[in-house]
């Protein structure tokens, strides 16, 4: 018989035994595949019997079995200390509840509003997201004036945009927006929408999702596409694609239209979107705008690069085309040519003219923000002071942690761990705060819903993580450092004090003022500013008047008809241009240098209506035939900027004709208060222009007017919504968003006040709880209440004072600087939100400590000193 | 704990032990149930089983001697303890106890 060639077990299996085997176990483990190796490799073949092993040691890679010996020992004993750490810091919030509570509690307010804010910014910073192609979708923006600042005109030529695609390879698609109104009909609703005209790509290069049809729909000039809302206003629930809807655009004629397409309910971060879309080659049919006219603007111009391409490949060759467009239109020449991001266009929307899209100022998110920072900071300020005092009583625990042979990097461990799982409480008390109470309040008070969500899933890891770390370590970090640093033979032998007469919390306690009173001070002046602007001089009387826009000719007749007879209307004018809801800008030549300027046409009776002021000289006669065309009002403004000794003497040309100013009105507000006061110019309109009717009611008849007008205008004109505005409500958006500005400063500052007396709050407890024995001993030596309150508030009334030097003027001086950069006319600053803030914080301080104090009046000092 | 809970397969295990007293080790136990049930059972998962016995303290063990197939290497031998016993016993009494309270009609399968 053959002896059977030398079996052995696979040897790479046999190592792994050995690699991941507890060795208490290995022997009988390994002596026990073996011994079955060598049975079945005898029974059976050597191949089964080595797949048997090796199947017999992946059996046995079970936790059980598997060697946690080594690392275990070193870890475990660090584990174990993290549990001792996590041990002792629970028991120390049970044992000083009060203080721990105050401590979570106002970091959990600071964090629910810094992450609301955080969302808030998030959201704005990424509107247009969903837009796939965002990267390489640009808005053309043409610099109008040579101020850089100031005129980026959003509205561009309109043959620029087919220009360019045809010009540029690199260029996939343009795509061109033209904002306007129409009448819809449809049987017998009547309703003005607006409506865009757009390239028929537009639906290709921006995604938003259709529910019916498809996104050639525009390709066909028949057809076009409404927003789910339209949809629904004019078709309920059914799908309409193919249905026909009337739409009259401007004075052309009606028109019957085919619905191609329905875009979903547009996402809620969408800047900008769309009511009904039609085909921009209806423009030039329905006679708005000429397709080769350089003259003439468009709202907006997208361009669509290829993958890869940037705006600066075509920059140079864009030249040829602003000299075409600057001869065209000598009025309004285009200096430069700029591109901006798709998802920037919101952001800068606000210094676009003409935008294409909405988005606020930037000042009130940077204000936002600097108040997250504020807020962050006093909570983490709190907790560093209370943190430090409350160490007072751990310095024994600290010591013994030495003596026992604790090194100083656990001790600061020891700390920062029991700092982050405070911190971890507070998040999440935060966020459910935030969840709950601070995003609904903050979006009931906007004009717009923001969900509670993150632009990614990173982004929010990043944030929550990023603010645990950082709170827990910036919190704790002088704490952990501080304490860690004493010798234990001093703390034993009583040497080591600290807390009470701390510089250090001291300073932390007024820079925690200081920042109070600086958001207090600063909720009152804009408050101030608030109502200053509602009370502002328009520079008109602005109550009891309407305006109603009527194109049409014969409607204009016919109301001006009803108007004449109406006993309750005090006056009346037209106007083709009308303060709130229209100006244009013009070039005029003025000493043989051009100048822009803004000019209103309006009708004879526009003073008297509107109540303006003359300052200087006359207002147009109707007896006077020159006033027709020859003369012009100008305000107060031009009359002070061209440094006129007489301006009633004075002429400049005005669409080619010399004008002689036969008046100087008082300025008066044709524009928000966001708004500078520009050189404005009027003159009387041409008749066939009219068509504002602007009426002042008698006193007290102004809503019988309203109704007076609206119904005679449904007699008028059927078939034409009514378009009726109150004068006092055409700045109604700029005074909502005062409001809502007034609102949220007014709770910050609350906030703000209430976090600093959390803080307040808490060390004074803590400097009361050490001192009893003083106090209880003062008391049994005689000393009073009023000493007593004296002896403790005398701390604190200094950190206020200090920090009320100290931020009284710095608010003064960064509040005078945020209004001013954000509204062009501001009101004084008194000195009133000094005085109410300062009442404020002394009253909010004294209750505090008061409250505090009443612990020692009240109780008895033999329970005090017996307590030994 | 887990508490004294006596599964089937531990029970199984528990029975061979006694039964191969006083050579029970990890192969031997394994052969022994597949000689006697048929059952095809893995060598860890009587390792477990009996790590689990002696957790419950129905088995105790020491290492025994070496064999030249093991490489040298020592077994650990299990024997029943007392209470492995008892256990044993108490759940062969319910069985019985059951088994005896079967109607015999139960067993009447011509149906």
């Amino acid at each position: 018989m053959r002896e059977p060639r030398p079996a052995t077990p696979p040897r790479w299996a046999d190592r792994f035994l050995k690699w991941y085997c507890n060795p208490d176990l290995l022997e009988e483990i390994q002596g026990d595949i073996h011994e079955l190796f060598y049975a079945r490799a005898s029974d059976s073949s050597l191949g089964r019997a080595r797949r048997s092993f090796i199947w017999d040691v992946i059996r046995f890679f079970r936790w059980s079995n598997i060697k946690r010996s080594k690392t275990q020992k070193y870890s475990s004993n660090n584990i174990a200390m993290l549990n001792n750490y996590f041990k002792v810091a629970m028991r120390n919030l049970m044992k000083n509840r009060i203080p721990s509570f105050i401590n979570i509690f106002g970091l959990s307010l600071a964090i629910g509003c810094a992450i609301v804010i955080f969302i808030f910014a998030d959201y704005q910073l990424h509107m247009d997201s969903f837009h796939k192609d965002k990267a390489n979708i640009y808005q053309l923006l043409n610099a109008v004036h040579d101020d850089k600042n100031k005129d980026i005109w959003g509205l561009s030529p309109v043959p620029l945009g087919p220009a360019i695609k045809d010009e540029f390879p690199d260029v996939s698609n343009t795509v061109r927006v033209f904002y306007s109104s129409a009448v819809v009909k449809k049987e017998d609703k009547v309703f003005s929408e607006r409506i865009s005209f757009v390239d028929k790509e537009y639906l290709e290069v921006f995604d938003f999702n259709l529910i019916y049809g498809g996104r050639k729909a525009l390709y066909d000039n028949k057809q076009i596409v409404l927003s789910k809302n339209i949809a629904q206003k004019y078709f309920g629930e059914t799908d309409p694609v193919g249905s026909v809807l009337t739409l009259k655009v401007d004075t052309a004629a009606s028109e019957e239209f085919i619905i191609g397409a329905v875009a979903e309910t547009f996402p809620l971060n969408a800047s900008f979107g769309f009511d009904i879309l039609l085909p921009y080659v209806k423009l030039e049919t329905l006679g708005l705008r000429d397709p080769t006219d350089w003259n003439g603007f468009g709202r907006a111009t997208f361009v669509q690069f290829k993958p890869g391409s940037v705006p600066d490949d075509i920059f140079d060759g864009l030249e040829k085309f602003r000299l075409i467009q600057n001869e065209a239109n000598e009025k309004w020449p285009i200096k430069r040519f700029e591109f901006i991001p798709l998802d920037e266009i919101s952001l800068r929307s606000f210094e676009i003219f003409g935008s294409a899209s909405t988005g606020s100022h930037p000042a009130g998110r940077m204000a936002l923000g600097v108040i997250a920072i504020f807020l962050l900071a006093m909570a983490c300020f709190n907790y560093v002071n209370i943190a430090v005092v409350s160490a007072t009583t751990r310095l024994k625990e600290i010591a013994l942690r030495k003596v026992i042979g604790g090194q100083r990097k656990q001790i600061i461990r020891q700390f920062l761990v029991e700092n982050i799982l405070i911190c971890f409480f507070a998040l999440a008390v935060g966020t459910l705060m935030a969840y709950y109470l601070f995003l609904p309040g903050f979006n009931a008070s906007i004009p717009i819903t923001i969900p509670f969500e993150f632009s990614s899933f990173s982004v929010a890891v990043g944030f929550f993580g990023g603010l645990l770390l950082l709170i827990g370590l910036i919190s704790g970090a002088y704490p952990a450092f501080y304490i860690s640093s004493f010798k234990p033979s001093s703390i034993f032998r009583g040497k080591e004090k600290l807390g009470r007469k701390s510089l250090f919390s001291k300073v932390l306690l007024t820079f925690q003022f200081f920042l109070a009173i600086q958001t207090i001070i600063g909720a009152f002046i804009f408050t101030e500013n608030g109502i200053h602007f509602r009370n502002k001089d328009w520079g008109y009387n602005q109550e009891q008047v309407i305006t109603i826009l009527a194109e049409d000719k014969d409607h204009f007749e016919a109301m001006k008809q009803k108007i004449t007879y109406n006993a309750n209307i005090a006056s009346f004018s037209e106007s083709h241009d009308h303060i709130g809801l229209g100006s244009s800008l013009t070039t005029i030549e003025i000493e043989n240098q051009r100048k822009q300027i803004r000019h209103l046409k309006v009708g004879f009776d526009y003073e008297k209506t509107l109540g303006l002021r003359m300052k200087d000289g006359r207002w147009f006669e109707r007896d006077v035939q020159s006033d027709k065309s020859e003369t012009v009002v100008i305000n107060q403004t031009f009359a002070e900027s061209m440094g006129w000794d007489n301006p009633l003497d004075q002429s400049f040309v005005l669409d080619s004709i010399r004008r002689y100013v036969v008046g100087i009105v008082e300025d008066f507000h044709y524009d928000d208060f966001y708004a500078n006061i520009d050189p404005v110019v009027l003159s009387i309109s041409a008749e066939k222009d009219l068509k504002y009717l602007i009426v002042r009611s008698k006193a007290g008849q102004t809503i019988a007017t309203a109704d007076f007008l609206k119904v005679s205008w449904q007699e008028v004109a059927p078939d034409t919504p009514y378009i009726g505005v109150f004068q006092d409500e055409v700045f109604k958006g700029f005074h909502d968003e005062m409001q809502t500005n007034i609102e949220l400063m007014i709770f910050i500052s609350i906030f703000g006040l209430t976090l600093a007396c959390i803080g307040l709050f808490g060390l004074v407890s803590f400097n009361i709880t050490k001192r009893l024995k003083e106090f209880g001993i003062r008391k049994v030596l005689g000393a009073s209440l009023i000493n007593i309150t004296k002896l403790i508030n005398r701390d604190f009334v200094w950190i206020l004072l200090v920090a009320s030097l100290l931020g009284a003027p710095f608010a003064y001086v960064m509040m005078n600087q945020l209004i001013s950069t954000i509204y062009a006319y501001s009101g004084p600053i008194t000195p009133w939100p000094f005085a109410i803030a300062l009442a404020a914080m002394l009253l909010t301080v004294v209750l505090t400590v008061s409250s505090q104090i009443w612990k020692v009046a009240s109780e008895n000092p033999t329970n005090i000193l017996r307590n030994e | 704990m887990k508490g004294t809970y006596l599964g089937e397969f531990e029970e199984l295990v528990l029975l061979t032990v006694g039964a191969l007293y006083p050579d029970a080790y990890g192969v031997q136990v394994k052969q022994e149930i597949e000689n006697q049930t048929g059952r095809k059972v893995n060598i860890s998962a009587i390792h477990s089983a009996l790590r689990r016995l002696e957790e419950k303290r129905f088995v105790s063990s020491e290492m025994g001697g070496a064999t030249k197939e093991r490489g040298g290497r020592r077994k650990r031998i299990f024997i029943l303890t007392m209470p492995g016993k008892k256990a044993l016993d108490e759940a062969m009494s319910v069985r019985m106890q059951l088994y005896k309270q079967i109607p015999d009609v139960a067993f009447n399968f011509s149906i």
